[in-house]
């Protein structure tokens, strides 16, 4: 079954072949995963969200057809799981008191004055961590499926229902924010405290 | 030369998204821009940088995880499809609603809650009048009250019940729930200039002038039960307010109404006297004119009473008894049954509500033992005493002394008739006949009282309720039960009131709350768009 495409394992499944799922979730587990990860910086969350995807592949089997690229079907069922469990859970916030799109430098604590190579590579990817996190929701989703799901624009349209334009834009914006708030944390963008 | 920046296009060519032509251009702008070629290389950087963030490994189990599920989703028979949230129906659905109700109800709630304060508006009024035509009003506030059905009660605002004679009444906090009243004549009369009071039989019967000697004639019963009401409206104009003395024809008709039958036996009564007094004048005459010419000694006429002996006799008893109301009332079945009358009575209740009260009856001369013995019955005897006083003596003289000036009279009439008198002598005459006529007269008078006297006695009965009297506890009992009643009746009327406040109340809150929640609903769709 190595041998075979996605979409074809796919199919494979479809029909019926259990043992598809076993190549399915090799393949795609780990996208899957790091993507969500990336997303919520939260190991347990993303662990629920991929099993989450993989059950309602199984479970939309029968919906799928091979018109594009499985990937794109894939990812597009992780963007409806996370869509759906972020309805869930945010709360009514009427007026949010800070605009998640601040321009803010995000408070980060004194880095060490010497510090050591693995705490400042720890410091720095702490520091990433919260920047992408203040991202906008779109703008980060789309960043990431770029960034590491490795996809072109179109792609990246189909999953997140948009188009190609407001692909391109939420990718730009998303690079230049966190451009902006990188900027004083890193030297070779000509900045300051690390 | 100057060329457009490609900011904008960066991040696409960074991805290698861009068409081969617009690739082109950018490259070649990069090379002559070091702006950009900068702005690129930081771009780059920060896409380097995200590589960074470590990703921690999935669990071991994950695979087997994942087919458990799908296994279990299996045997449960699919997943059963996630509905939309509710509230996402219902919050619009709501509003739509709430907005509409509003519209409808908000209107018409202002018609029915107009229409409720009316209605108690209405009753108030209606409470209102009806005082006003049971009531009594005078100068000094007065009050009336009908209450279930029972002949209305009087007082004023003090608490005063309306006089200061024998009508009683109970007041509690300025309102006054009821009074019992009892009314002598002879006491109300005394702002009048002048007054003729008669009893007969039961009735009273009262002619008086009052200042602008206007002449009113008033009868009304005593001893009747309709004494009580007829009280209420005589009293109105007995203790001579303004309101009665504009309109009198108000007092009579209540008054007279209730005493027509009583009027019957008194006219009875009086008829009998009449033809007492006619024998005797008939006597006297026949006397006179057998015996003309000489003056005769006429033996005194024994007494209409037919006894032969002349014996004023009263007594006085004395009674403890339960009910003072009852005890009048039984007291004068007794005085009406031996054929006699009340002549004064009084009933009033002290400052514990026990009621008092003394009636002077007249009973024929024949019946003045039984009397005792029936009225000693009525309760707890507590002292009786009897006492006459034989008038026989002076009655005779009296008569002799009637008679003898007859004679006189009648001679010297007889001697202004026959003779040929000169005036001065006729003036002489007529200045001397004078003072016998009225001697005569003042005689007859004396007769007859004498008469009336013993052929009817007097027996004044007295009575008290005890100290504790068990009626005082059930008045107070009473009282305080309409206080209750009132009260829970004023209770039940403001809550009553309160409802549709409440209502209305409610009703804007809920609505209210819908509307915020509405608005709050839609204020997050926004956000989330714009997200």
């Amino acid at each position: 079954m190595q041998h075979l495409t996605d979409k074809q394992v796919m199919l494979e499944y479809q029909r019926g072949e259990a043992v598809a799922m076993d190549e399915l979730l090799r393949r795609f587990k780990n996208p899957v995963y790091h993507f969500a990860y990336r997303l919520s910086y939260n190991a347990a969350e993303a662990q629920e969200i991929t099993q989450e995807v993989f059950l309602r592949l199984h479970e939309h089997r029968a919906n799928y057809s091979p018109t594009g690229k499985f990937s794109t079907w894939i990812f597009t069922i992780a963007h409806n799981v996370f869509v759906s469990r972020w309805r869930k859970n945010r709360r009514l916030v009427l007026w949010p008191r800070k605009s998640s799109t601040s321009d803010e430098p995000i408070e980060v604590a004194d880095p060490d004055p010497i510090p050591n190579e693995a705490a400042q590579q720890n410091e720095m990817s702490q520091i990433i961590r919260r920047c992408v996190q203040t991202l906008p929701f779109p703008q980060k989703e789309a960043l990431l499926l770029r960034e590491f799901g490795q996809m072109d624009y179109d792609e990246i349209a189909t999953i997140l229902n948009k188009s190609l334009g407001t692909v391109k834009t939420l990718i730009h914006r998303a690079r230049i924010n966190l451009k902006k708030k990188l900027l004083p944390y890193i030297k070779e963008l000509g900045g300051y405290n690390v | 030369m100057f060329k457009r920046h490609v900011f904008n296009q960066l991040s696409a060519y960074l991805d290698k998204q861009l068409s081969e032509k617009k690739k082109e251009k950018v490259e070649q702008h990069l090379q002559e821009c070091t702006e950009c070629s900068q702005e690129l290389a930081r771009l780059k950087m920060v896409s380097d940088k995200l590589r960074d963030i470590e990703v921690p490994d999935l669990y071991e189990e994950f695979d087997s995880s994942v087919r458990d599920a799908i296994l279990r989703q299996e045997l449960e028979g699919g997943r059963v499809e996630m509905k939309k949230k509710p509230l996402a129906y219902l919050v619009p659905a709501g509003a739509i609603v709430g907005v509409l109700v509003l519209l409808v109800v908000g209107v018409n709630i202002q018609t029915i809650l107009k229409r409720s304060f009316q209605g108690s508006v209405r009753t108030y009024e209606h409470l209102e009048q009806s005082k006003l035509d049971n009531g009594l009003l005078s100068e000094s506030g007065g009050y009336g009250w009908k209450v279930k059905g029972e002949p209305f009660f009087a007082g004023d605002f003090q608490g005063n019940f309306l006089n200061n004679y024998s009508t009683k009444g109970i007041a509690l906090a300025g309102k006054p729930l009821g009074t019992l009243g009892f009314n002598e004549s002879q006491t109300a009369m005394d702002s009048y200039v002048d007054r003729t009071v008669m009893h007969m039989g039961g009735a009273t019967r009262t002619r008086e002038k009052d200042m602008r000697n206007k002449e009113t004639e008033y009868t009304y019963a005593a001893s009747s039960p309709t004494m009580a009401l007829g009280i209420d409206s005589a009293s109105n104009g007995m203790f001579g307010y303004d309101d009665w003395r504009r309109e009198e024809s108000k007092t009579l008709s209540v008054a007279s109404v209730s005493t027509d039958v009583l009027d019957e036996v008194a006219r009875e009564r009086i008829d009998k006297v009449h033809q007492v007094r006619d024998t005797a004048k008939k006597l006297a005459s026949v006397h006179a004119e057998s015996q003309s010419g000489s003056l005769i000694v006429i033996q005194p006429v024994m007494p209409a009473t037919g006894e032969g002996e002349m014996i004023i006799r009263t007594g006085h008893v004395g009674l403890e008894v339960e009910d003072g109301n009852q005890t009048y009332q039984k007291a004068s079945e007794i005085c009406k049954e031996l054929g006699g009358y009340i002549s004064n009575s009084s009933f009033s209740k002290d400052r514990e509500g026990r009621e008092i009260g003394t009636i002077t009856m007249r009973i024929p001369q024949d019946r003045f033992d039984t009397a005792l013995e029936e009225l000693g019955k009525l309760g707890k005897l507590e002292g009786m005493n009897t006492s006459s006083r034989d008038v026989g003596q002076e009655y005779a003289n009296l008569k002799a002394q009637l008679d003898a000036k007859k004679v006189i009279y009648d001679k010297m009439l007889e001697a202004l008739n026959k003779r040929r008198v000169t005036i001065p002598e006729a003036i002489r005459i007529e200045s001397q006949l004078t003072p016998v006529a009225r001697g005569i007269e003042n005689l007859k008078n004396q007769i007859e009282y004498l008469q009336n006297q013993v052929s009817f006695t007097t027996i004044t009965l007295n009575f008290r309720e005890p100290k504790v009297s068990p009626k005082a506890l059930k008045e107070t009992k009473r009282i305080i039960k309409e206080t209750a009643l009132a009260t829970a009746i004023n209770t039940v009327k403001i809550v009553a009131a309160a409802i549709p406040a409440i209502v209305i109340i409610g009703f804007w809150v809920v609505a209210i709350i819908v509307l915020i929640v509405a608005v709050k609903y839609i204020i997050i769709r926004l956000f989330k768009r714009e997200e």
